[in-house]
């Protein structure tokens, strides 16, 4: 290694007598040149095949192909020792790259990639492999460190008044407040301890995100992510990533995967451990992996119960992030306004060629590679869990001789559980229902005939051999689909009538409402002259109501109650809408119009805020703020009730209703007197100021009369007095009607 | 009632004191008064060559003092529309008012070339002979600091000061018979962090009320210059006139003209809000504008208001029952 030819220190030749009348005193700006004079350009293969002396060049050849495409290897940077005694070799080799960034590339990438099936291949670092050699080999145990745990993550749910919170970002401020039934919401935390130290400091710079249960508040920061949580905000933990743009809790909150695409050098996906961070008080990153073959979506997603994560690789695989972008609550990364970046394949846990497309299952907490191979998915386009089950749907085109199919794999057996063969697909859509009972693949056929036919193939899950239904949809392009939450019923958007922009909205049950048979049948539409311009559908949290959306330049809502067939309100001549949900109670919608940040010549920089409305569509607050830049809800833990007990707590739901409803009006009474009594007080001392002043005036009015040559305003006789009566009369008296 | 006679942007609406005459000037040149309670244009003042900044009617209504671009303030007659006096600046004028009794006026006039700003107070008695009036001006103030541009000039309470309103949110006031600055508690305060651009003034000129380009409306205790309240919006406000007769504030405004364009109309916000007063809440809007409001008046007895846009236009709203009746919010036990 080149370690020893640096020793001498390189500014010990430069500076010496001569010189330093060139150099300023002190000058401590200069930069030298990088050198690595360690071996962290080394990696070590190990559990290469032994191969004897004939085959060992075809193996050097082989390995060298391999991390060639890594990175420049060193001249002589490839050795592989041969045990002297069997002239066998000893079935590893060092490799020293020209740059550490390469080595530290190839380990991420090759670590645990299977060579053939008895070679999986062990990557180190040279160093790593040094102190490991060099470790003691008796075990003496650090000291023990007391545990760390957060006090009361979860005690907003413990609300007297089971009130929501959210969280908003304008110009530089962060504040957490409660949603409250009368309409102005109430401030919990607007990071006043972070303003009490001074400074102009404040919380948080950049986007914010709730967790998946709500237990945390994620903080993005140039250098990391910081974990706020508890009553009072505090921080809980700190994980440095440099240049992270986007982070995406695990569904329990125990994990946490980051990404970073910094400009200057190359981007990673960390996944960490989120409940040992804050419980030993330590940075806990479990894997990484470089963010190049993945582009710049989330192609990694968590089992229900966090056991798996799932690494979804195919050059054919979409970028969710454009989809999306804007609704979704994860386009409030700082990702979000992030441009697309290229979707490359490359070296990857399967092998240098695997753009082919597969599912990697990794177990958490030790991220094993699942019986070390993932799920071979040909074509891969998209792909999700189960959202109560370790079941995984993909969805393949076709492929050679091949159908498109859309598959089910049950985990850890790795069983394909249900496959469905689809002919003629262009485009494919999974969506779950929240419950996970039914799995719905939006199926876009290719143009036959004049029209691009769209089928739903609808999974009964939960039922032996899964069941499968078909409903082709004849008005199409299918603009939306919504499943209705811990419900049997999906509604859809669909039609093209372009030119006057109204869609036809129709509801299905995945039960007969009659007969109650498992049978998808068409409730209603809602077309012809019922057709409205709606473009997004949202189910309120507890079912039953919908919102029927249109996001536009001009917006409109409609409150729609699809048990009754009937319109509850609709707002239309809205401005435009970038931001609409339910809070998790559905109690509340909420829609927001948000500018970018950072860009502070944005085209809508005015009227920017957000709108409450209730489930009736009754506006209750109206929020502007200059920089508005996000509105985020507080999601709750999922909920313990299993879809059937929802269901039936829905049908006793009158019985609460009256204890909230009395409890609400005390409440607004008592925060209307409590507002009357501040405020008739700033009027009593208003008007006492006013009284001084004008007394004062009085005193001196003299000189003004003067200045008007006597002439005096107050005075009755200088006006000309008119009296005009008026006598109300009310409306529909029937003495004055004749 | 709209009234249509202005060919360019409205700069300025205004009342006399009697509330029966409505002055409007805009960047056409010609200043022009209207019958307030039949709307019918009763005259124009002809004789500027630029735009119309500012102008004042004296307490009597004999005497109209207009400011204008074209560096001239030019003083006319009411009734006749006759010019009596043109007053030549050394550069574009910003400000024209009259002081209570109506026997001088101030003006601020913008630096250009090699002068500086200047506030100066003429001597015009009404009962003199026109061509006895001198252009020259009684008390000459130069603001020598290029920094500080006065936007607008008044005259406080008995005419113990000129209060003089500047593009970087400063007040400060002047002795009007010297033209020395005033010193101490309350002769100077930053009210905004923008330009003002406007004041107006309760009956008795206790208070008064600027408009910002920084979004906001305050209002001020003349005496100390402290702020007493403040109202919030998301535009730039152009004017604002307190109520005589209810504890409220009209604020009119919008944003910049260059950028109209690029929102729908309707989302211009081109309306007049109502704030209370002492609360600082808005509580209403009226409608109507194509471009952002640009000046606002309400009349003497608190039953009319006016309100003048970029679009020419001058809407002059007559309140209803329901609004003259309206009770505080807040029960008067409280």
């Amino acid at each position: 290694m080149a370690g020893e030819d640096y020793e001498h220190h390189y500014s010990d030749v430069l500076i010496d007598e001569e010189l330093k009348g060139y150099i300023s005193e002190g000058r401590t700006d200069w930069e030298e040149p990088v050198y690595e004079p360690d071996f962290s350009t080394a990696i070590v293969v190990d559990n290469l095949p032994k191969v004897s002396r004939e085959k060992y060049d075809r193996l050097m050849v082989f390995v060298r192909k391999i991390y060639d495409q890594v990175g420049k290897i060193a001249e002589d940077g490839l050795q592989m020792p041969l045990d002297e005694a069997t002239g066998m070799t000893l079935g590893f080799a060092f490799i020293n790259f020209l740059t550490r960034d390469s080595a530290e590339k190839a380990i991420a990438a090759t670590n645990n990639w299977n060579l053939d099936k008895a070679h999986a291949l062990k990557v180190n670092s040279y160093v790593d492999l040094v102190k490991t050699t060099t470790h003691p080999e008796t075990y003496t145990p650090e000291p023990a460190r007391p545990l760390t745990t957060v006090p009361g993550l979860y005690d907003w749910l413990k609300d007297a008044q089971y009130r929501d919170q959210f969280v908003v970002r304008h110009g530089r401020d962060t504040e957490v407040y409660w949603a409250e039934p009368g309409g102005t919401p109430e401030l919990l935390y607007g990071g006043e301890r972070e303003k009490a130290m001074g400074q102009g400091r404040y919380w948080c710079d950049q986007y914010v995100t709730w967790s998946k249960t709500g237990a945390y508040l994620l903080t993005y920061h140039r250098q990391g992510v910081a974990l706020w949580g508890g009553p009072k905000f505090e921080k809980v933990a700190r994980l440095a990533h440099h240049g992270v743009a986007l982070a995406q809790f695990s569904n329990t909150d125990r994990y946490l995967v980051t990404y970073s695409y910094p400009e200057d050098g190359p981007g990673h996906v960390v996944v960490w451990d989120v409940e040992r961070s804050i419980s030993i008080q330590e940075q806990v990153a479990l894997r990484s992996w470089p963010v190049e073959p993945f582009g710049k979506g989330n192609h990694f997603k968590w089992s229900h119960d966090d056991k798996y994560i799932a690494v979804g690789k195919s050059k054919y695989l979409r970028n969710p992030q454009a989809a999306q972008a804007g609704l979704d609550e994860s386009g409030g990364g700082a990702a979000g306004h992030v441009k697309q970046g290229s979707t490359g394949t490359g070296v990857g846990e399967g092998g240098p060629e695997d753009g082919e497309g597969q599912i990697s299952v990794f177990e958490a907490p030790s991220m094993e590679l699942l019986d070390r191979k993932s799920i071979r998915a040909e074509g891969l386009r998209g792909f999700d869990w189960c959202p109560k089950d370790n079941l995984i749907a993909y969805w393949a085109p076709e492929r050679q001789q091949q159908p498109a199919r859309v598959v089910l794999v049950e985990l850890p057996s790795k069983k394909e559980v249900r496959r469905k063969p689809l002919f003629y697909v262009e485009d494919c859509e999974l969506t779950w229902q929240n419950e996970g009972e039914y799995l719905c693949a939006q199926v876009t056929h290719k143009k036959r005939q004049s029209k691009k036919k769209v089928s739903l193939e609808l999974f009964r899950v939960k039922e032996a051999g899964i069941a499968l239904e078909m409903v082709e949809i004849d008005a199409t392009p299918v603009r939306d689909f919504a499943w209705e939450p811990a419900g049997h019923r999906f509604a859809i958007i669909h039609g093209d009538d372009a030119n006057s922009y109204r869609f036809s909205v129709s509801f299905y049950s995945m039960i007969h409402p009659t007969t109650g048979q498992k049978e998808v049948t068409l409730l209603y539409r809602l077309e012809g002259e019922k057709a409205r311009p709606v473009n997004k559908l949202l189910w309120s949290p507890n079912g039953s109501i919908i919102v029927l959306a249109k996001l536009a330049e001009a917006s409109s809502l409609e409150f729609y109650d699809v048990d009754s067939h009937s319109t509850l309100a609709k707002r239309d001549d809205l401005s435009r809408i970038d931001y609409l949900k339910w809070d998790p109670s559905g109690r509340y919608l909420t829609d927001a119009i948000q500018q970018p940040m950072g860009n502070s010549y944005y085209k809508y920089s005015y009227d920017n805020g957000f709108r409450m409305w209730t489930f009736q569509g009754t506006l209750i607050a109206h929020v502007e703020k200059n920089q508005f830049y996000m509105f985020q809800w507080r999601p709750r833990p999922p909920s313990l009730l299993t879809a059937e007990q929802q269901r039936k707590v829905k049908k006793d739901l009158r019985k609460y209703e009256r204890r909230f409803d009395k409890e609400d009006r005390e409440k607004e009474m008592n925060k209307k007197k409590e507002e009357w009594r501040r405020k008739g007080s700033r009027r009593a001392e208003f008007r006492a100021f006013y009284a001084t002043r004008l007394a004062e005036f009085q005193a001196r009015k003299a000189e003004l009369v003067a200045l008007q040559k006597g002439y005096d305003d107050e005075e009755l006789e200088n006006y000309e007095i008119r009296v005009v009566t008026r006598r109300m009369v009310p409306l529909g008296d029937p003495e004055l009607a004749g | 009632m709209v009234m249509k006679g202005h060919e360019r942007n409205i700069t300025r609406v205004l009342f006399n004191r009697d509330g029966d005459l409505l002055f409007s000037a805009a960047s056409d040149k010609t200043p022009t008064v209207w019958d307030t309670e039949t709307g019918e244009r009763l005259g124009t003042y002809n004789g500027h060559s630029g735009s119309i900044t500012d102008m004042s009617v004296s307490w009597n209504s004999n005497r109209l003092v207009t400011a204008s671009g074209d560096c001239q303030v030019k003083l006319w007659k009411v009734q006749t529309g006759e010019e009596l006096l043109t007053y030549t600046h050394s550069g574009p004028v910003r400000g024209a008012q009259w002081a209570e009794g109506g026997e001088r006026f101030a003006t601020v006039c913008d630096p250009f070339v090699s002068h500086n700003a200047k506030i100066q107070v003429f001597y015009a008695p009404e009962d003199a002979d026109p061509e006895s009036l001198s252009p020259t001006p009684e008390v000459l103030i130069e603001i020598r600091n290029r920094e500080e541009k006065p936007t607008k000039v008044y005259w406080t309470q008995f005419n113990e000061d000129l209060l003089v309103a500047y593009e970087n949110g400063w007040v400060r006031k002047y002795d009007p018979k010297t033209g020395e600055e005033r010193t101490g508690e309350g002769s100077s305060a930053k009210l905004h962090e923008e330009k003002i651009n406007a004041i107006t003034w309760d009956k008795q000129k206790i208070c008064f009320i600027t408009a910002s380009n920084d979004y906001r409306s305050c209002l001020v205790d003349a005496k100390t210059l402290k702020v007493l309240r403040v109202y919030q919006t998301d535009r730039p406000v152009n004017g604002a006139v307190i109520s005589p007769i209810k504890d409220h504030v009209l604020l009119g405004g919008g944003q910049e003209a260059q950028s109209v364009t690029t929102t729908r109309g309707q989302a211009g916000k081109f309306e007049t809000r109502f704030f209370h007063s002492i609360y600082e809440e808005e509580f209403g809007r009226v409608k109507g504008h194509f471009g952002p409001i640009t000046a606002v008046d309400i009349s003497p007895d608190g039953l009319a208001f006016v309100s003048g846009s970029f679009d020419g236009y001058v809407r002059l709203h007559f309140f209803d029952d329901d609004y003259l009746f309206m009770r505080d919010e807040v029960p008067e036990e409280y």
